[in-house]
């Protein structure tokens, strides 16, 4: 195994872990906010050491940029999503105050 | 064969068993929905694996995103009355018993024809072989788009009764541009504006890469389609300049456009949708073209449609 596999290996590695914490936490975690907060970030991070990981073996600068590409769109797609069920929950739950989106 | 892939391949296999039965026996109608479109996004990935990536793009755009998106839309025409929950779907057993009779005969009589097949090459040989006169590189777009055109013609008319049947339910003036609450500040806004340049981009980018590989009219519609809905989910909805009879006409262009070019190879002497070989590149370019632009305002529209007539039920059922 060359170093690089090695480094692979323990960043993916590392990724299946953070998915999953951020999944035991989803199911174990008691109320909206704090499932919310161990999904999307956790995912967030494992998605990130995984891609990391993944963009030392393709061998082209394009297939490692596409990749990385993924984990943006993904980070940009998960935070707004965060964001918007979490208004919606906050909304919900202080009996009807509406709270704007983005406020 | 690998064990790692047989392993994965066999659990994948029991995730979408396991999805299916709980899409159909979980309570109410939300949990159904968000297991239908996990059970999309599962065989997704199966027909990635079985090497069909052109399938594969369609069941992830087309049965999961775009099929998603409507269902969740239309739960909401469910629920925007005073109960938060929606009605409960009755099921009797007599039905229930039928409908798995009918299931299991289905799937059993499907079973024993492919057991009962000949042992064939089937056609993708010939097709590899006419592949030069077909006017484009990839095997899955000449089929589509030459050799069996008349099929994807008939699914863009699927598509336009499919909205034929929305304004007959919901009324034709359902479509009137309304002023909108566009909101450029929130992050909703924001993520749409940064999002909307690539989505684009790619939508374009499936649509010419059709010619060479996996790609072509339907998932470039979706795409764009999708485009749309991110707009009118950031607040943007129906501009003021879309008046009636240009939706309609964006709605039949496609259909209308294929038409017209079946006729003219009819009148040139050949078959209807024949296309002459020195021609059929820049042909199929401009059917995928006007078939893609059809395709995704029509997808555009089932959603801004139902999404409307769940903000303004009354204005759209006052008008049916």
């Amino acid at each position: 195994m060359t170093i690089s596999e090695g480094v692979t290996l323990i960043l993916c590695l590392a990724g299946a872990v953070f998915f999953l914490a951020g999944t035991v936490g989803l199911l174990r975690f008691p109320d909206f906010f704090s499932r919310l907060h161990a999904l999307t970030k956790a995912d967030t991070l494992g998605l990130g050491l995984i891609v990391l990981g993944l963009m030392l073996q393709v061998g082209s600068i394009a297939a490692a940029l596409k990749l990385l590409l993924i984990w943006v769109l993904a980070l940009l797609a998960s935070t707004t999503v965060c964001h918007l069920l979490g208004n919606y929950e906050l909304s919900r739950s202080s009996g009807g105050e509406k709270r704007k989106a983005g406020s | 064969m690998n064990p790692v892939a047989v392993g994965f391949d066999g659990l994948l296999a029991l995730l979408i068993l396991f999805l299916a039965v709980r899409a159909l026996t979980a309570p109410g109608l939300q949990q159904p929905v968000i297991l239908f479109i996990a059970f999309g996004l599962a065989m997704a990935l199966a027909w990635a694996r079985m090497r069909a990536p052109d399938v594969a793009l369609a069941e992830a755009a087309i049965g999961t995103g775009l099929l998603g998106v409507l269902l969740i839309d239309s739960l909401g025409l469910f629920t925007r009355s005073k109960s938060e929950t929606p009605p409960q779907p009755r099921r009797s057993r007599a039905a229930s018993i039928l409908a798995v009779g009918t299931t299991l005969l289905l799937a059993g009589g499907l079973g024993f024809a492919i057991l009962a097949m000949p042992e064939a090459e089937g056609l993708a040989a010939a097709a590899a072989e006419k592949l030069g006169a077909s006017g484009v590189d990839h095997p899955v777009t000449a089929v589509l788009l030459n050799f069996r055109s008349f099929d994807t013609w008939l699914e863009i008319g699927v598509l336009l009764i499919a909205m034929w049947g929305l304004f007959c339910a919901g009324g034709r003036e359902g479509f009137a541009p309304r002023a909108t609450e566009a909101r450029p500040g929130t992050v909703l806004g924001g993520t749409v504006q940064s999002l909307l340049p690539l989505v684009l981009l790619v939508g374009i980018y499936l649509l010419w890469l059709g010619k060479v590989d996996s790609g072509g009219a339907f998932q470039a519609g979706v795409v764009l389609g999708a485009a749309g809905i991110l707009l009118r989910l950031g607040g943007l909805g129906f501009p003021d300049w879309l008046r009636p009879w240009l939706v309609r006409t964006l709605l039949l262009f496609g259909f209308a456009f294929m038409l017209l070019v079946g006729l003219s190879a009819l009148f040139a002497g050949a078959a209807f949708l024949e296309y002459p070989p020195t021609l059929a590149g820049p042909l199929i370019l401009a059917v995928e073209l006007a078939a893609t632009l059809s395709i995704g305002f029509t997808l555009y529209c089932f959603f801004t449609y139902l999404f409307d007539l769940r903000i303004h039920p009354a204005t759209a059922s006052s008008e049916s």
